[in-house]
């Protein structure tokens, strides 16, 4: 192995990247692209729902209670009369919900009784309907605690909970979002980037010219990973940045902690690409197997967005394969807890071994040869 | 003229369909992202790891703990020891949630005094922690209800359309939406990436061909094979995972041409752009991903920032998965189609006579 | 003590297919050695299998004295390569190219530097040293390509076709720098479709159908040919009469050289007029002529063209006429400042095969262009049987059979079903359309090929494909951009065949090349340079324009480069 080989490699794949707006496209426009979709499109955290609000009484009651649903953050509610108005509403997709405080609501009230509310949800979209329901029933809650015909039902209990949210007691999505799409970046740089860039060498002929000179197959592979690792970096750091400062994620762990997590799990997305692009010598399949194998997976299958617990058992034992997975669980510790390092510790020693793995591979399938 | 659209689309269809590579992207991602979106993509949570730090000896506590051993939603109950057990096991993501029991639980239940548990959930995954404290404090809640006592509820829920909050009812008429814009993008923004590398563009271009005669003959072919992964996703739906179809068959299918011929539209307008299939695929990824995050699959288009809702109203994603949803689940009405398929049509219009325009710019 | 390089009983397999069959060579060291033969006979196949990018199926190859196979990694730093592709990076300037190919053949700092001054300064790119390699004509490129083969001292240096589609001039120095750069003992493996190029060889290596057919000096075979090439002059109709030619039983070869025959004759008798028969009315003279390595060629291929054009045969006589066919009014095509063609103005008459000539880069491919309408022009205008291109194009192109530069089918389609395509998009249909497919393919014999896809197609097939999807609608006028790049001999003659007999039917051609012996079949010609028609006429009347004390007889490729040169010093002084 001869370092002015892979100097000279390495100096003519860092003139490409330079010179090819894909890979910068890669490299730092799809990033900022995305987390500034996922710090604005994408929120688990709903507010603002459009809902209609049947006032079928009149008394004061169905009035305090229907100002209750009018004057919070949750809903954005339109009154009626008559629930008819809001049925069509309702299948047309303008609004998510109906909140009905039915005929004689005050008056059975008055008479220490209850009278169900009525909640009709829009079911096509069971996230928004499970909101609806819930927060329903939370400005409920807290309007009737502040009613003294009610007070008396709640002495039943003595017992309480106090729920507490630790790492993120605002429950602000974007603070476990972003560091995930981190991994999604890397996932793209590492794997789409060099997934494409081995199999061009195939595709413009030269790989036929490299292969009649003295380099070997290390030294090739060494080549590669170097520049697109440093691409990487850079593209891990201008985007921690962005999350740190201009969304202002808190970051709890060290930098050395995101460093060394980022940079293994770089390795094993950069050996997969080049595993890929070795075997597909087409830009075309690489770039399609890229696409299945990783983006896709670490989208759903990573645990990002979808709960892997939830999941059928199948599709439970597939995410143990994904490296993103493992990453994921590092970065989120390391953002918004700490270095924890059993976390840590784990999760960075499987994503050393899966490089190891598709490294070997790649290298074991590197030709020598035109056949 | 009909005779050389259909030797065009007959052409196309055979390259699509020949061509190995291009078979696997046809039908490998749509089955995939199938399967992966009907059972990866639920927020339900199941199967909750559960830390109790239970500081009561009581009979009370005990009784409490039972009750969640018998929960459905909690599979694994873990007894921690200290604060510091119970910090290790919410840092280290053993579990997502801790419960923590007073020392004087069981005293102060038995003199009627008032009582606090305490729930600890892990916010890195907040969603999933709301869930399993809204289960568990349903849970304490009702433990010192008396069997017996009747109880009106405040509110009774009707969920339409999907009684039982089934997430397929939602994902699966989606995917219809996702998968044919996908598909309507990319085939016409490859194909024609394809013929220039290979230099069967130029071959065309100097053939009699017209602007209108090339722009039909690349759209059909995508609007075909769309239509037949729409109908694999409806016959799924339908037949495998037992969706109700309440609405219009051919209001659906009139629905889904509309939208694909826009979405073509935006694949050839990316074509007209790339030189290469590389940078095809590429800009297809930057209109897609965007386009399905901003259609309120993921997130309700209200609950966004303004300018990403005006930036919303040119996607005819976000309208089409209104009408498959509503056609799918609502049997909706005409006028409400009609609501969300005149932007769609307005879209349409534009992206197709913008590829036109830059077709005929490169052929004239 | 064996030869330099030793090749015994070289045998390559591809899946059942045979590329090389026992062959065995040995070559000495301070020779170029032309490697030739037909498309697919292997000789691409044998210079990787020389350079260890395959493994012989058996047989052994060693180069100085260390077998290929075992010592590829010694022997790595003395083998000099550049792959059909010119292997260069696109995106790298010249300078970055020439310095990853110095680092990766081990070339010290301080070598670098010596060897890269006197490469730049050898190719003449100097001036180029910060342009792009993907920005250079192909001319530039080609020779950047043999630079940094070069690059290194290699002892066996292996050029595989370093000429396809590169003109004449740049060819020629391109000989020129192989020649002065190599030192004494380096053995040059020279592969090329280039006939003369190979005549220039001391030592050829004759391939065909996967054998070795003849290797020695190229005189030895052109020798046997003594007294048996001749002009024929005073021919009326030169098209006629050569696909009369052709079809003689005494005679193997024959083209258009101007307005001169060139015939080939068989071994045996003295040729003579008498021989030949009846002739019609011309006042006919057979004037001898030196044989050239070509006319070896096709001897000892012994593949014999005949001069009917069965493809020509199924369109109907045009009236002859003189009406303009194509005419090109003061094209011209900027891209911002740089001006790629400066008022081109010429016309073709019907029945015409005119020719535009010209080095890379000059503006004859943006003309080309512009005339079938792939370019708009910045100014002036292309008609088509008088309709202009700009107003109504479709209705211009329908008379129109295009040829591409490169292969431009359908890959993933069968060769029937590519056929059936372009017999479509030109308004073929119903039985029209199947009976027109039906001859074509009884023409040039693609009944075992038809559901072959077209990636897998052997070359020749490809192109006589491309030409029949060209003028599977009987076009009034045929654009032919370089359609035999690449091609052998062989194939060329039965190319041009088919082109003189459309043509004797009252077609139009329009074609480009860089073989300057097709440039002798043309009726007229322009010769563009900068973007500007430097020269027009027929070829002897071009070849008359240059005659002098120097060259009394100047060949094609003679007037070409002269022409050339007189417009750089116009533009120098």
């Amino acid at each position: 192995m001869k370092f002015s080989h892979i100097k000279a490699l390495v100096e003519k794949e860092f003139y490409q990247i330079i010179r090819d707006p894909s890979s910068i496209l890669i490299a730092f426009v799809l990033p900022v692209m995305l987390i500034i979709l996922f710090a604005y499109a994408i929120s688990l955290d709903i507010s603002k729902m459009k809902i209609g609000l049947v006032l079928e009484d009149d008394s004061n009651y169905a009035r305090t209670l229907a100002g209750a649903y009018i004057s919070n953050s949750y809903f954005d509610a339109q009154v009626a009369r008559d629930r008819r108005a809001f049925e069509s509403a309702l299948v047309g997709g303008h609004i998510r919900g109906i909140i009905i405080i039915p005929q004689d609501f005050g008056k059975t009230l008055e008479q220490g009784q209850l009278k169900s509310l009525e909640v009709i949800t829009d079911g096509s979209e069971p996230n928004t309907a499970n909101f609806i329901q819930n927060y329903a029933l939370a400005v409920w809650n807290n309007w009737s605690s502040q009613q003294s015909v009610l007070s008396g039902r709640q002495s039943a209990g003595n017992l309480s909970v106090e729920s507490r949210i630790w790492y993120n007691p605002e429950l602000e999505s974007r603070h476990f979002l972003l560091p995930a799409a981190l991994a999604l970046i890397m996932t793209l740089i590492g794997s789409l980037l060099t997934g494409l860039v081995v199999s061009r060498e195939w595709e413009r002929g030269t790989m036929e010219a490299l292969l009649s000179t003295a380099i070997t197959r290390g030294e090739f592979l060494l080549g590669k990973l170097i520049p697109y690792f440093f691409l990487g970096v850079l593209s891990i750091i201008l985007s921690s940045c962005i999350i740190i400062w201009f969304f202002q994620t808190p970051f709890r762990g060290s930098v050395l902690a995101l460093g060394i997590s980022g940079g293994v799990f770089l390795f094993t997305a950069l050996g997969m690409g080049l595993l890929i692009s070795t075997l597909a010598k087409n830009q075309f399949v690489a770039c399609q197997v890229t696409f299945i194998t990783a983006f896709m997976p670490t989208l759903l299958l990573s645990g990002f967005i979808f709960e892997i617990n939830s999941m059928p058992l199948v599709l439970q034992m597939i995410t143990h394969i994904i490296p993103a997975k493992y990453l994921i669980a590092c970065l989120q510790s390391i953002f918004m807890v700490g270095d924890v390092m059993a976390i840590l510790i784990p999760n960075i020693c499987y994503m050393a071994i899966v490089a190891a793995i598709f490294l070997t591979l790649t290298l074991a399938k590197t030709r020598t040869r035109l056949e | 003229m009909w005779n050389r659209i259909r030797t065009l689309i007959i052409k196309e269809l055979r390259i699509l369909l020949r061509d190995k590579k291009t078979r696997i992207i046809i039908m490998v991602p749509p089955i995939m992202q199938l399967f992966l979106f009907t059972f990866a993509c639920t927020l339900e949570v199941k199967n909750i790891s559960l830390g109790i730090l239970n500081y009561d000896f009581g009979y009370e506590s005990r009784e409490l703990i039972r009750r969640f051993e018998y929960s459905p939603y909690f599979k694994k109950i873990t007894f921690l020891k200290s604060l510091k057990e119970q910090q290790d096991f919410l840092d280290s993501q053993k579990g997502i949630i801790t419960l923590t029991i007073p020392n004087d639980f069981s005293r102060c239940i038995g003199n009627g005094d008032q009582t606090k548990i305490q729930l600890l959930t892990d916010g890195r995954k907040s969603s999933s922690s709301q869930i399993a404290s809204g289960y568990a404090s349903s849970i304490i809640s009702t433990y010192l209800q008396p069997e017996n006592a009747i109880q009106t509820e405040p509110m009774r829920v009707r969920n339409w359309f999907n009684p039982n909050l089934d997430y397929r009812y939602f994902t699966l008429p989606s995917l219809v939406g996702i998968l044919c814009m996908i598909m309507g993008i990319m085939i016409p923004a490859l194909s024609i990436a394809r013929e220039r590398e290979f230099n069967t563009y130029d071959q065309i271009l100097v053939s009699p061909l017209s602007t209108l005669e090339l722009l039909i003959g690349k759209t059909v072919p995508s609007l075909i094979i769309g239509l037949f992964q729409a109908t694999l996703m409806i016959c799924a739906a339908v037949f495998i995972f037992r969706i109700p179809f309440t609405g219009n068959l051919f209001l659906f299918y009139l629905s889904i041409i509309i939208f694909m011929t826009s979405v073509i539209g935006i694949g050839l307008f990316i074509s007209s752009l790339c030189r290469t299939q590389q940078q095809a695929i590429l800009g297809v990824f930057v209109v897609c991903v965007p386009a399905v995050l901003l259609s309120g699959y993921a997130t309700p288009v209200e609950n966004m920032p303004q300018c990403f809702q005006y930036l919303s109203t040119v996607d005819p994603l976000r309208f089409f998965l209104v009408i498959s949803r509503g056609i799918f689940l609502k049997s909706m009405t005409f006028s409400n189609i009609m609501e969300n398929l005149i932007p769609i049509i307005g879209i349409a219009f534009f992206t197709l006579g913008f590829a036109g325009w830059f077709f005929k710019k490169k052929l004239d | 003590m064996s030869a330099f390089v030793e090749i015994r009983h070289l045998h390559k397999e591809f899946q059942g297919h045979t590329a090389i069959n026992d062959l065995s060579v040995s070559l000495e060291g301070g020779q170029i050695v032309g490697l030739v033969g037909p498309d697919g006979a292997g000789k691409t196949t044998l210079i990787r299998l020389i350079n260890g990018l395959l493994k012989p199926t058996s047989g052994s190859i060693s180069i100085d004295g260390a077998d290929i196979s075992a010592e590829r990694k010694k022997l790595k730093d003395i083998i000099g390569y550049m792959p059909q592709k010119f292997g260069l990076y696109e995106d790298l300037t010249v300078i970055e190219n020439l310095r990853l190919h110095a680092k990766l053949h081990n070339v010290s700092e301080s070598e670098q530097k010596i060897q890269f001054k006197k490469m730049l300064e050898f190719t003449d790119l100097t001036r180029f040293t910060e342009r792009l390699a993907g920005a250079l004509s192909g001319g530039m490129k080609q020779k950047l390509g043999l630079a940094c083969s070069l690059l290194g001292h290699p002892r066996l240096l292996l050029l595989d076709e370093p000429g396809v589609g590169v003109d004449p001039i740049s060819r020629q120095e391109l000989w020129r720098m192989v020649n002065e750069l190599l030192r004494d003992d380096v053995l040059v493996l020279w592969s090329t479709s280039y006939l003369d190029e190979a005549e220039l060889c001391k030592n050829v290596l004759l391939l065909n159908e996967s054998k070795l057919l003849f290797s020695g000096d190229p005189k030895e075979l052109t020798q046997k040919l003594d007294g048996r090439v001749y002009f024929l002059k005073g021919v009326s109709d030169r098209r006629q009469m050569l696909s009369r030619l052709l079809d003689h039983p005494n005679v193997i070869d024959g083209v258009i050289q101007g307005s001169l025959l060139r015939l080939v004759f068989k071994e045996g008798e003295m040729p003579s007029l008498k021989m030949l028969g009846d002739l019609g009315n011309d006042d006919l003279e057979l004037v001898s002529a030196t044989p050239r390595f070509e006319d070896a060629f096709m001897e000892i291929l012994g593949s014999k063209i005949s001069g009917h054009s069965v493809l020509a045969n199924r369109l109907s006589e045009l009236p002859k006429s003189e009406t303009i066919t194509v005419r090109a009014q003061g094209l011209v095509k900027r891209y911002g400042n740089f001006t790629a063609a400066d008022h081109i103005d010429f016309e073709i008459k019907q029945g015409e095969i005119f020719g535009l000539l010209g080095p890379n880069g000059a503006g004859k491919s943006t003309t080309f262009k512009m005339l079938c309408g792939l370019l708009k022009p910045t100014e002036g205008n292309a008609f088509i049987k008088g309709i202009d291109l700009k107003k109504n194009g479709p209705k211009a192109r329908q008379h129109l059979g295009y040829m591409a530069q490169k292969f431009s089918q359908y890959d993933g389609l069968s060769l029937l079903q590519n056929l059936q395509f372009f017999a479509g998009i030109y308004g073929l249909k119903g039985k029209e359309l199947k009976t027109e497919i039906e001859t074509i393919v009884s023409i040039f014999h693609f009944e075992p090929y038809l559901n072959m896809e077209t990636e897998k197609l052997p070359l020749g097939i490809k192109q006589c494909l491309a030409l029949s999807c060209a003028v599977m609608h009987k076009p009034p006028v045929l654009f032919l951009d370089e359609p035999t790049s690449g091609v052998a001999p062989v194939m060329r003659r039965e190319f041009w065949n088919h082109i003189n007999g459309m043509v004797s039917k009252g077609t139009t051609v329009l074609v480009t090349t860089h073989f300057m012996d097709e440039a002798e079949y043309c009726d007229r010609m322009a010769m563009i340079y900068r973007g500007k028609t430097i020269a027009m006429g027929t070829p002897d009347e071009l070849k008359r324009k240059m005659q002098d004390e120097e060259h009394p007889n100047p060949s094609m490729s003679d007037v070409f480069i002269r022409l050339v040169e007189e417009s750089d010093m116009e533009v120098s002084t």
